[in-house]
């Protein structure tokens, strides 16, 4: 899901995480992070458990203090006025279970600096975007765990932001919850914001984002546009497929094998391995029904990355 | 957006979902019910003394009817007297409530347990004139003689102080002002605990507190319930006292409308004190089960303090009332009690105002420090004030570069 429209805006500057670093006692949950997440760019942001993810994006809305680096907004230090333009969804959802659902996103786009009217418009056009108009007298407590997460994403969203800050937004949406969140990230960040998120789930980053940034142990081990990020890697994989359930275990030099059963063999190779050579050798064992040659998967450069 | 309006609509939210609360409705009916309760007990107002009823059984000089209205008579009393033919139909009446107090044969009284103060005094003073005269007249003096020996003798008296007609109704005003001050600030702080435990609990926190400071946040809640509380009492106040003058139950003491001015300015002093306090309280837990363990020091300190104003009541002059009177904690209940039932000099309001605000300002930044440090902390059982704090104070030592203030 390539965003072109992001292009125009790709020189401004966003979000700077600068050398960001926070202890608890003995515990290292940031070690000098820094990142940077642009206007009109999805940002994934990946990294085993207890990587320090949730810490870095408190860290943009003030709720952890880091105990050194700066976090930037355009430029400039962030402080509440810039947080008012900024939209969290906390890893730990939350809302007030007693409030009605329109109530309590006019409430929180108030809070973020919208007059009662402008909060009102807003809030009824991300009911009826998100499927939600028919419950906006609800209380949320009423709701379906999915339509509570709609709400919930609905309350980062209200007053427009400039910056979107998601933490594991897509944890426990059913394929449909999920589709839908996609395209409105995608759509936000055609219309310029910038958005960073979190998340395990890597083939779906994979087709959301064109940034990815791997932390592991609160430092960055791996950054920048994913398409790059694949062809840079020193890895390509190679799977066959043989007709008449045919085995077989090649020996390449610099090679290994990840899979043999019979009729499919699947390698690890090297990025100056010759395909053509590899084919070469696999038509004198049996007739071969498919062949791929791949750069690695953006699962595959996080396990490479993280490996410790 | 400035702090201000941050305040005012976190202040707006609480007052809206508040009033709006079933929770509201009932607490003000109980409120109302309280009051007229109070306003309608014996005692609270000018009440009426019933007339005294005394069961007559048995042989009885003829004296005894007229030595009985004497008594009741210069004791301020009505009296009314019911003849039994035997005894037992008189202990049925006093059993029955009838009669207060039975006497038999002109000489013997019969109780139902205890007995009554005004009825032990009018008939025993009876019997013994009765006695007297017959021992007058077995010391041989004829009855003119005797009944100039037995002739009441009025004493002249004189006061150094006016009567105070009032005293009684003050001392139920300040009762009631007790009642109210406890109920209101034990119900409107522990309002704020719950919000702000709940708060936590949802884990809303972080959705607010990514958009407004943790100090805007805790001064909206605590001014928004404030306001809710002290409407409340005005509101259960009003419509309690048109209850009772319409009712035409009792005069309206001269004494109510300051005990009310009183009640709600140290509404104000001690709910700020104790609302943050309870902020502090709530900021601690993680689970709202461990919230009312949190919240029960606080609620133990507002009991003395009421006792305290109960003892002031009776003893509104003595050093410890006096003492109670600059302590923060007691204040608020003792001085609005000690203002109503005595002449609690100018001076002596006005410092423990100043030392309830001092000390109010000195709370308010401490248990806010202790709401800011702990509000979003999370761990499996509660939080130690203590160790909050050191960590609040670490972190602003420490000069974090994405500070919050603004």
């Amino acid at each position: 899901m390539a965003r072109e429209a992001a292009s125009t805006r790709a020189d401004e500057r966003g979000l700077e995480l600068v050398e960001l670093t926070k202890r608890y006692g003995d515990i290292v949950a940031l070690d000098g992070l820094s990142l940077e997440a642009r206007p009109g760019r999805v940002l994934g942001f990946l990294g085993p458990n207890g990587a320090g993810k949730t810490t870095a994006m408190r860290c943009v809305f003030g709720l952890v203090r880091p105990d050194g680096g700066e976090v930037r907004w355009q430029g400039r230090q962030v402080g509440p006025a810039e947080r008012r333009r900024f939209g969290y969804m906390p890893e730990e959802r939350g809302l007030y279970p007693q409030m009605r659902v329109r109530e309590q996103l006019a409430y929180l786009a108030r809070l973020s600096g919208f007059e009662a009217r402008v909060a009102g418009a807003a809030v009824d056009r991300w009911l009826e975007r998100l499927g939600l108009a028919g419950r906006a007298d609800d209380k949320v407590e009423a709701l379906s765990h999915g339509n509570q997460q709609r709400v919930q994403l609905a309350a980062a969203l209200v007053h427009h932001p400039d910056l979107l800050v998601l933490d594991e937004p897509f944890a426990g949406l059913d394929p449909l919850g999920v589709d839908e969140l996609a395209a409105v990230i995608g759509d936000l960040a055609d219309a310029g914001t910038a958005v960073l998120f979190s998340s395990h789930q890597l083939d779906l980053v994979q087709d959301v984002c064109r940034d990815v940034v791997v932390i592991e142990r609160g430092r960055v081990v791996l950054a920048g546009q994913l398409d790059a990020l694949r062809e840079a890697s020193r890895s390509r994989y190679l799977e066959l497929g043989f007709r008449n359930g045919v085995t077989w275990t090649p020996r390449i030099e610099g090679g290994r094998v990840l899979v043999v059963e019979p009729g499919r063999t699947r390698l690890e190779v090297n990025s100056d391995v010759d395909p053509e050579k590899v084919v070469a050798l696999a038509h004198g064992v049996g007739d071969l029904t498919s062949f791929r040659f791949e750069p690695p998967a953006l699962s595959d450069l996080f396990r490479e990355a993280v490996r410790r | 957006m400035t702090s201000r309006r941050a305040v005012v609509l976190v202040a707006w939210r609480e007052i809206e979902q508040r009033v709006r609360s079933k929770m509201f409705l009932f607490s003000t009916l109980g409120i109302v019910l309280i009051v007229i309760a109070a306003a309608l007990t014996p005692g609270a107002g000018n009440e009426e003394h019933d007339s005294l009823e005394i069961g007559l059984v048995g042989r009885a000089p003829a004296e005894l009817a007229g030595a009985l209205s004497a008594g009741a008579e210069a004791a301020g009393d009505k009296l009314e007297s019911h003849p039994y033919a035997t005894l037992a139909a008189g202990e049925r009446a006093l059993r029955d409530g009838e009669v207060g107090v039975l006497v038999v044969d002109g000489s013997r009284l019969v109780w139902k347990a205890e007995p009554d103060d005004r009825l032990q005094a009018v008939a025993a003073g009876a019997l013994q004139q009765l006695a007297w005269r017959d021992r007058a007249a077995a010391l041989g003096l004829t009855p003119t003689e005797a009944d100039a020996l037995l002739a009441q003798q009025s004493i002249p008296e004189r006061r150094l102080e006016p009567p105070d007609s009032d005293a009684d109704a003050r001392r139920a005003a300040a009762l009631l002002g007790i009642t109210l001050l406890l109920l209101g600030v034990g119900l409107y702080g522990g309002a704020v605990a719950n919000g702000v435990a709940q708060e936590k609990a949802t884990r809303v926190i972080e959705v607010l507190l990514s958009r407004v400071t943790s100090r805007e946040l805790l001064t909206g809640k605590v001014i928004g319930l404030g306001l809710v509380g002290v409407a409340q009492l005005l509101l259960a106040l009003l419509v309690s006292l048109a209850a009772v003058v319409a009712f035409d139950q009792v005069e309206l003491p001269a004494a109510v409308p300051s005990v009310v001015a009183w009640v709600i300015v140290w509404f104000v002093l001690g709910y700020a004190f104790f609302s943050v306090l309870y902020a502090a309280a709530g900021a601690l837990v993680s689970r709202l089960e461990d919230l009312e363990n949190a919240k029960s020091p606080i609620g133990y300190t507002l009991l003395a303090g009421a006792f305290l104003a109960f003892y002031a009541t009776e003893f509104p002059d003595e050093p410890l009332a006096r003492i109670a009177s600059f302590v923060p904690v007691t204040a608020p209940f003792v001085v609005p009690v000690r203002a109503a039932v005595s002449d609690i000099a100018a001076w002596e309001v006005g410092l423990a105002v100043a030392i309830m605000v001092a000390a109010t300002y000195a709370i308010v930044r401490i248990a806010a420090g202790v709401y800011s440090g702990a509000v979003l902390r999370v761990g499996p059982t509660r939080l130690r004030g203590r160790d909050v704090l050191r960590a609040a104070r670490a972190a602003r030592a420490g000069g974090g570069s994405s500070s919050t203030s603004a």
